[in-house]
């Protein structure tokens, strides 16, 4: 779509919105969008940023307070914090997914292309060494291995590629 | 700067608190084992947010360390504080955005503006 409007399906509201020049963002019901059946050109996902298009795939409901409320050991608690963030919207919003969008698409979510390589390696090592050694119930240690797993796919997907 | 000596090198800056790092070493049973990652997201922060973030002078002290990393040659220092720190702090409720922001260096902040796309603070 050109002239300056942009047609983006807002994931949450699960409607689309247009975006004209002046960056004024409007409910399609206002302009009778519904009945527009083409591609959007955006994507945005729940925290208002937009993607484009192509990286629909990647917008994905965040797992981390699912993930919490199963967990009563803290340093189980503290892992899950630092690989899921709040308003991460990337996959399951986790670090392992996040990774592999940055693998999957060129696209690295840090500064001047930097990557969440090094965290997923050292986090995965951590649960292992530290989370999995804890008293855990047999639904924490279910979790912590799937955390792990993950975080395996993820790297092993980041050096060798799919 | 070197990778491996990252927190000994955030640690030295802050001599008084010696022992509160230790303390939280031990209560989150990290070391440099673990990496700088598990260290700085669960000790770093946790020191930001309990005696940091309250004295302007050690605030600054702490940023403009992070701006030193920030601007490494070697980008998975930078990256241990965009992921973290900040995005730890970013995303805390507790911890206020408008007390920190002014004390961070332009590097820092170019890397917080980035972050801000990925997340919902």
């Amino acid at each position: 779509m050109g002239g300056g409007i942009s047609k983006i399906f807002d994931i949450t509201k699960k409607d689309y919105l247009i975006k004209e020049s002046n960056n004024k963002y409007e409910n399609n019901k206002n302009y009778n969008f519904r009945r527009d059946t083409s591609e959007s050109d955006f994507y945005s996902g729940p925290n208002g940023q937009v993607l484009p298009a192509k990286y629909k795939q990647w917008i994905g409901v965040n797992r981390r307070n699912h993930f919490i409320k199963n967990a009563r050991n803290n340093k189980l608690k503290n892992a899950i914090n630092q690989l899921y963030r709040p308003g991460s919207f990337i996959g399951d919003g986790g670090t392992a997914s996040v990774l592999k969008f940055e693998k999957r698409t060129g696209l690295n979510v840090g500064h001047n292309g930097n990557s969440h390589y090094q965290k997923a390696t050292e986090m995965k090592r951590y649960i292992e060494n530290k989370v999995m050694k804890e008293q855990l119930t047999n639904k924490e240690r279910k979790l912590a291995n799937r955390l792990v797993k993950k975080l395996r796919s993820a790297i092993v997907e980041w050096r060798y590629g799919i | 700067m070197r990778y491996s000596e990252l927190f000994s090198s955030f640690e030295n800056l802050f001599p008084e608190d010696a022992n509160v790092f230790e303390e939280l070493k031990e209560k989150n049973s990290v070391d440099e084992e673990d990496g700088m990652h598990p260290l700085f997201g669960l000790v770093v922060v946790q020191y930001l947010k309990a005696f940091v973030l309250k004295s302007p002078v050690k605030a600054q002290r702490a940023f403009d360390f992070f701006e030193i990393m920030e601007e490494s040659d070697d980008p998975m220092i930078a990256e241990v504080l965009e992921f973290s720190v900040l995005e730890n702090i970013l995303t805390d409720e507790d911890i206020n955005y408008n007390l920190w922001i002014n004390y961070c260096g332009e590097e820092t902040k170019k890397a917080v503006e980035k972050i801000i796309k990925w997340l919902s603070p």
